[in-house]
């Protein structure tokens, strides 16, 4: 049938119609739920959190009281891995149940590739539920923008920061990304040399400004210096807003039915703790000594142990946050309502030479994350010891939900929450950040663990085809390195991930 | 009026100073962005390569545009002999200082916590580098033609920049609609 003049015309007459039908839901599922009686699910992804780093994983130091007593009433899950082992590639993984070669996020700043943008937790959970998102982390808020049509409310970035400088979330909204990339970390980039030469100078001024008012200000409360978030921004914070805001925000939230998102930028370096806990661990206290590896940047033990020490008192203020947002939400009935779900999206390393996760490393202090999920009514502690992923959490909310699981996701179903656990098969962390997300992948890092043993693959240009292989019940500092080709359980997961890679980049070969 | 004019320089100086900003503020950003390119196709299409590099051309312009301000407000504000009578000559000068003052920054002013301390550091250089310019422009011949050489012949570079400008204050606002 031609499709008439009239036909036109009237499809231009009902376009308003369409565009404020669009708007109407939005605001419909914001202000009365999306009516479908489910209790909500709130997820805090604290970054750069190392589960190796918690008392509640038995840490050495104390450092999570709070979080210690909100397990009491929690599902605890102790071996739970991160999909890479930094923001964009963790973040990417959690969100999209894929791991980094799937999702193709494994650049610093890198993006899920663009064909399976629609296959995310937002997206997947569909108009079962009103979603709310936030991320401090430009990375992880360049991902949310990637998923917002499937988001009702993005929250800005630089939200709940005391100042911002960010250019790109203000004026280029629909935009973000490419604006973020050019503007933010680019032409006024304050970090590396940037692309403008006037406008980074009065941006780099502007920080200067915002850096002496309210480092002057808050010199009491942060000893060692105002909280900021690095990639471009250099936003200044403190954990105190950072956490009124979560909690005005989730006292917005509908009654029922809503997914909220917050991803907020802490523990994660420069570790800025609270006055409070500036000495909270001077006990002497030092790691276990690990050899230097190869691929380190051999930064000094004196110097590590410095940091660590600065990491453990900025959880610690961290966690001090924390209990009282609990504390809020018991007051306020949401805890009882809710799912809230304590996690990170990767870890932060400070061992065998290296610091933080700007690193090619796999270790389990940087690929071992927190899991914790308080269900609504739930009153005592439960305790997941079986191997879980990040990608397990989109299945299972959407079980939760009562969606089904579609096949293009990675996890399962969490155990505790309608799944069972993994008997053979294993988890991956995967470091790709030099490579392209358009082709194959070559210069890797991979962890593969499978029961109790934990397999390291390295494959770069001047330290290729290198194994390390670890028993992570017996040895679970990594080390004592099992790897021999004599070792048969060593071998057959070395044949197994050999073949996974071969089958990931086979996709990417031309034919 | 007449005071106006006066204390402006010719317009065809004004186009061939504008020159040398273009050139030193695209060339600037389009080093910066070929420098970045390597790191960028691992993640961007082609499509949004083209975004990237039309946002940063947009800044090369606003860039451009704020110095080129500075420099006729500057002209304007001195004695008409002092600056407009040698705007290719002076008004080059400025440029260069004002553009490489950011730059000097950027290296050295990490020494610079608070910002008024900052600010008086690049006054101070601006200062002492204009004047050992202007010296220099007195009395070596050879330098005087060197900075009207570098002026006159930038001219182009407004040309060609400024509707590359165009193209990307095109696909910004496409991008944003």
């Amino acid at each position: 049938m031609p499709f008439s003049r009239r036909d036109f015309l009237k499809i231009l007459a009902h376009s308003p119609l369409l565009m404020a039908s669009d708007k109407l839901s939005s605001f419909t599922l914001r202000h009365y739920g999306a009516g479908s009686g489910l209790p909500n699910i709130i997820i805090f992804v604290f970054d750069a959190f190392s589960a190796k780093h918690l008392s509640l994983y038995g840490y050495q130091r104390k450092t999570t009281p709070n979080i210690d007593k909100f397990a009491g009433q929690c599902t605890v899950f102790h071996s739970h891995y991160a999909g890479g082992n930094f923001t964009s590639s963790g973040t990417a993984s959690l969100l999209t149940g894929t791991y980094p070669w799937t999702h193709r996020a494994i650049q610093y700043g890198g993006l899920v590739a663009r064909r399976l943008v629609q296959r995310n937790i937002f997206d997947a959970l569909g108009d079962s539920r009103y979603k709310l998102a936030y991320a401090q982390n430009p990375w992880a808020d360049n991902l949310l923008q990637q998923f917002r049509n499937g988001i009702e409310d993005i929250l800005d970035t630089s939200g709940f920061n005391l100042a911002s400088t960010t250019i790109s979330s203000r004026f280029f909204k629909k935009d973000p990304i490419i604006a973020y990339n050019a503007l933010d970390r680019f032409t006024a980039d304050p970090e590396f040399l940037p692309g403008s030469m006037i406008f980074s100078f009065l941006r780099k001024l502007q920080l200067r400004y915002f850096y002496s008012l309210y480092g002057a200000k808050y010199a009491d409360a942060y000893p060692l210096g105002l909280p900021t978030v690095l990639n471009s921004s250099l936003d200044v914070f403190t954990l105190e807003d950072l956490f009124k805001g979560m909690i005005a925000s989730i006292g917005g939230l509908p009654r029922d039915s809503s997914l909220a998102y917050y991803h907020i930028y802490p523990p994660h370096f420069p570790a800025m703790p609270l006055r409070k806990f500036a000495d909270a661990f001077q006990d002497g206290w030092t790691a276990a000594s690990k050899p230097v590896h190869p691929l380190s940047s051999k930064v000094s033990t004196e110097e590590i142990n410095a940091e660590r020490l600065k990491y453990d008192e900025y959880i610690a203020s961290l966690d001090f946050e924390f209990g009282s947002l609990i504390g809020q939400l018991k007051e306020t009935g949401v805890l009882e309502d809710s799912y809230v779900i304590l996690t990170s999206d990767h870890g932060e390393l400070h061992e065998r030479g290296e610091l933080w996760h700007l690193n090619p490393f796999v270790y389990e202090e940087l690929t071992k994350i927190p899991l914790v999920i308080s269900a609504p009514g739930q009153k005592t502690r439960k305790d997941v010891r079986t191997l879980t992923s990040c990608v397990d959490l989109l299945p299972t909310l959407l079980h939760l939900s009562g969606i089904s699981i579609p096949d293009w996701t990675e996890g399962r179903i969490l155990p505790g929450f309608g799944g069972e656990e993994r008997s053979v098969e294993p988890v991956f962390t995967v470091d790709a950040k030099t490579e392209s997300s358009f082709g194959v992948l070559e210069s890797v890092s991979v962890a593969m663990v499978k029961g109790q043993y934990k397999l390291i693959y390295y494959n770069y240009p001047r330290y290729a085809n290198r194994f390390e292989f670890y028993d992570l019940q017996n040895d679970p500092e990594e080390l004592d390195d099992l790897f021999s080709l004599t070792n048969p359980i060593a071998n057959d997961m070395k044949a197994e991930l050999e073949k996974k890679l071969e089958e990931i980049n086979s996709s990417f070969r031309p034919a | 009026m007449h005071i106006v004019r006066e204390r402006l320089p010719a317009l065809s100086d004004v186009l061939s100073v504008a020159g040398l900003v273009t050139l030193i503020a695209y060339s600037w950003t389009l080093l910066g962005a070929f420098n970045k390119l390597p790191s960028w196709i691992l993640i961007f299409s082609v499509s949004e390569l083209a975004g990237i590099f039309a946002y940063a051309l947009l800044v090369s312009l606003l860039d451009s545009v704020l110095v080129m301000m500075a420099t006729l407000l500057i002209g304007f504000l001195m004695p008409p002999q002092w600056i407009c009578r040698d705007f290719i000559a002076k008004g080059g000068i400025l440029v260069i200082i004002f553009m490489g003052s950011p730059v000097l920054f950027h290296f050295m002013g990490q020494n610079f916590y608070e910002v008024s301390n900052a600010i008086l550091f690049l006054v101070i250089i601006l200062v002492l580098v204009f004047a050992a310019c202007l010296f220099l422009l007195l009395r070596v011949p050879l330098f005087r033609r060197g900075i009207c050489f570098l002026v006159e012949r930038s001219r182009i570079f407004l040309y060609i920049y400024l509707p590359l400008s165009a193209l990307a204050l095109l696909i910004v606002i496409i991008r944003n609609i």
